[in-house]
């Protein structure tokens, strides 16, 4: 499995801080940040209480609508 | 291919700026510096360029971007010197923009791709090319910065790669090649990835192989090279509800495909390191095998612990589990910060005092006896030249060892690697006004002095933030307005003069406060804190050379774009005072009361009023204010025609005065208008000089917005406390 595949499977089930993950996952902290962090602005992952880039807890809208929103008809992007 | 990108950047050259799209010569070589932030990228941009550089911003922006000549001698030949026009983008870990910097930076790189030989609308070099990408890859976290390489790569510019930091990667215990030679690690790198990688160390210029990456960047720009391995799958375009689902998962795929790729770039370097593969292997293609089945435990990608680490913690470790730990982060934080006020007041004052006592008393006197030479001594002239002009170049002056102290001290902060962490252990704090940590660094500064308080806000990475940040500054009491707190507390509350300055700060805190959750919820909706995702740096010890050039340039701009608008307004307030409102006096004769000044005082103490204090005395004062909270004392004294007192706390004459005018204008409630003109005095404009520089960074319609803002809010909060005071 990629980190890129194992990253995100590990963070949808168990979350964490990516310190913990790449503990777990026994990879570089900078390379699970990248993977989290390139994720993040995807709009797949969300950081606890921000809920901006995912559908956490709002939705968001206008031009900054991250690609995982996009066809959400919650959405008004 | 198409040739509409973004608009072109700016970049200098000798004779000037120009764009790309200059087509009357050849352009010189573009040249992006483009890297995550704290990767050394400034210090190899300043230690290219030199004092060749400048700072402007991007085409329909507020970014800030520096840019530079590089010029190196044209090898072999007596031909003049070899120019290129670098560009130093803003740090970013993703193309994939989340804020107006990094859109800057993904916006240029994709322009240069765009403009490749073949396109006849951009301006090649004589090279050929129009440009060339340098990617500045951090050796201490190269998995990271490999990812933004390959987004980079994907895009088809030109490309060359400089590794940063490898003497941090040397001595770093979790840097997976730091027991790799520099051109080791540059040989395995070059075969992994198939562009020139050059080894830099941008603080040593003698020895930093700043050379090899002129040579690399040229190359590159005559037979431009691409980065191999990368297999991105070709993308379709589809219509209709499932084209959302089908654009991420091609984004997913995307991503996937590139981390991949690090991922093999990465065990290839581990596989060099632990000697299973020559450093010199040439096949490009990446033929590196999964380390899991090829490598001993605990070496390559995988088999690292948290944080790769693979003997105990180095000493950046350990001094960070003090500053990153809350309990103890924080109060180091505040001491630091304090150190800076320490700094910018005492080792700033007793130079502003010999810059002041040069301009304002022997450049004065010397242009007076000149005057007097031409018969112009005490005639309007010597008013404008002396009191307008030189003043207004004096304030500018007197400014500049504050900033130049600032710059210096914000340099060194950055530079060693404590800004970053002082960000993390703010974090939390600075997220209810939807800022990050950085931002509390420019508010606390602002306590001191406003004006470094605007240039701190440069080390906010958003330039929405750093708008939302610059707005709350002026809400934070400056040391010049405890000279009007401590002259009206002594006068109305001399036994608790302590508590209601210290009240004072409390309410500058709250409106801070205050005003960040309201804009944050009205004109700043879109402004939310991104996760603070930081690469902390390794401390290191800052560099001289690159931090006096930095803090020369910054200096430079304040006084250039801040310093012409400040000698304007002190030009118009002496014009305004020099002007007679009636027939009666000649220009710069007229008394105060009768001049244009006086009269537009006494126009505006009626609107003050409603807050206890509509006298002329009260209203002049606030006028002069505007130009500097220094000066508000001196005006009343001016205005009442008692000597100004040299400690404001023992008010004498002045006090009385004072205590008359305001129960006057109070009707009998003259400590209700006192904190009513305190709390005003605090809530407006905090000078001219700041006004400007604000100006500088974010534009005049932000600043004339901000302005009238602060006014009105000053007014209502002031006849709040008046209207309830009076009640009491």
């Amino acid at each position: 499995m990629s980190a890129w595949a194992a990253v995100l499977g590990d963070a949808a089930a168990h979350g964490g801080t990516p310190a913990q993950l790449a503990n777990r996952l026994r990879l570089p902290t900078a390379l699970v940040q990248a993977v989290l962090d390139h994720a993040e602005r995807l709009g797949v992952v969300t950081v606890a209480g921000q809920g901006r880039h995912s559908c956490g807890s709002a939705c968001p809208t206008g031009s900054a609508t991250p690609p995982a929103c996009a066809g959400c008809p919650l959405s008004a992007g | 291919m198409s040739c509409h990108g973004p608009a072109p950047l700016p970049v200098a050259d000798r004779h000037g700026t120009h764009t790309a799209d200059d087509r009357t010569s050849p352009a010189p070589l573009r040249v992006l510096l483009v890297g995550g932030p704290n990767v050394g990228k400034s210090t190899l941009f300043n230690a290219l360029t030199g004092a060749r550089q400048r700072t402007t911003n991007a085409p329909g922006t507020t970014v800030e971007l520096a840019t530079g000549t590089w010029r190196t001698a044209a090898p072999g030949s007596r031909d003049p010197a070899i120019e290129r026009a670098v560009v130093d983008l803003p740090g970013t870990y993703s193309l994939l923009a989340r804020s107006a910097d990094e859109q800057v930076t993904a916006d240029a790189v994709r322009e240069l791709a765009w403009q490749a030989p073949a396109c006849a609308c951009a301006a090649t070099s004589r090279l050929g090319v129009a440009g060339v990408a340098v990617v500045v890859l951090d050796s201490t976290a190269l998995a990271r910065s490999l990812y933004l390489l390959a987004q980079v790569a994907e895009t088809g510019v030109p490309l060359v790669v400089a590794l940063t930091m490898l003497d941090l990667a040397a001595t770093a215990t979790d840097s997976p090649t730091g027991a790799m030679e520099p051109q080791a690690l540059a040989a395995a790198l070059v075969a992994a990835i198939g562009v020139p990688v050059v080894p830099v160390d941008a603080r040593n210029r003698a020895h930093g192989g700043l050379r090899d990456l002129a040579r690399a960047v040229d190359e590159v720009a005559a037979h431009p090279t691409h980065v191999t391995g990368i297999d991105v799958p070709a993308r379709t375009v589809s219509d209709g509800a499932t084209a959302a689902v089908l654009d991420l998962a091609q984004e997913l795929t995307h991503a996937e495909t590139l981390f991949a790729w690090v991922e093999r770039v990465a065990t290839c370097l581990a596989q060099v390191t632990t000697g299973l593969a020559p450093a010199s292997d040439t096949d490009a293609d990446l033929t590196c095998e999964h380390p899991r089945r090829h490598l001993p435990s605990g070496r390559g990608l995988r088999g690292r612990s948290s944080s790769g680490r693979s003997s105990g913690p180095i000493l950046s470790d350990r001094i960070d589990t003090v500053l990153l730990n809350p309990w103890a982060g924080i109060p180091v934080f505040l001491g630091v910060v304090w150190l800076l006020f320490e700094l910018t007041t005492r080792l700033a004052a007793p130079l502003q005092d010999v810059i002041d006592r040069l301009v304002n008393g022997a450049l004065a006197s010397a242009v007076t006896a000149l005057l007097g030479l031409v018969g112009l001594d005490d005639s309007w002239v010597q008013g404008l030249l002396v009191n307008g002009l030189l003043a207004g170049v004096g304030t500018v002056m007197t400014f500049v060892p504050v900033m130049a102290v600032m710059f210096a001290a914000l340099g060194v902060l950055e530079d060693s690697g404590y800004l970053a962490r002082a960000a993390f252990v703010a974090d939390r704090v600075m997220r209810s006004l939807g800022l990050d940590g950085r931002a509390l660094l420019p508010l606390i500064v602002g306590f001191g002095c406003n004006l470094p308080a605007f240039a701190a806000t440069r080390t906010l990475p958003n330039a929405r933030q750093r708008l939302l940040t610059g707005l709350l500054v002026p809400l934070t009491s400056c040391s010049a307005r405890l000279t009007v707190y401590v002259l009206l507390a002594g006068a109305f509350f001399p036994d608790h003069a302590g508590t209601v300055i210290f009240a004072m700060y409390v309410t500058s805190v709250l409106l801070v406060l205050g005003g960040g959750l309201a804009l944050r919820r009205t004109l700043f909706r879109d402004v939310q804190a991104g996760p603070l995702i930081l690469i902390l740096p390794p401390y290191q010890r800052p560099h001289l050379r690159t931090l006096g050039m930095s803090v020369r340039l910054r200096v430079g701009a304040f006084v250039i774009g801040a310093g012409k608008i400040i000698v304007a307004t002190m030009l118009v307030v002496w014009l305004l005072m020099a002007l007679p409102a009636t027939g009666q006096y000649a220009v710069g004769d007229a008394p105060v009361a009768d001049s244009l000044y006086g009269r537009m005082a006494s126009g505006i103490a009626p609107v003050l009023a409603p807050a206890g204090f509509g006298n002329d005395h009260a209203a002049a004062a606030l006028m002069t204010g505007f130009v500097a909270k220094e000066v508000v004392v001196g005006s009343f004294a001016q205005s009442y025609a008692v000597p100004e007192p040299g400690d404001p706390g023992r008010a004498g004459t002045l006090g009385e005065r004072l205590r008359d005018s305001f129960d006057a204008s109070s009707r009998g409630h003259g400590g209700a208008a006192a904190l009513a003109f305190m709390i005003f005095v605090l809530a407006y404009t905090p000078c001219v000089a700041a006004l400007a520089e604000q100006r500088r960074l974010f534009g005049w319609r932000p600043t004339a917005c901000a302005v009238g803002v602060q006014i009105i809010a000053a007014w209502v909060l002031a006849v709040l406390v008046f209207q309830v005071g009076s009640r009491l």
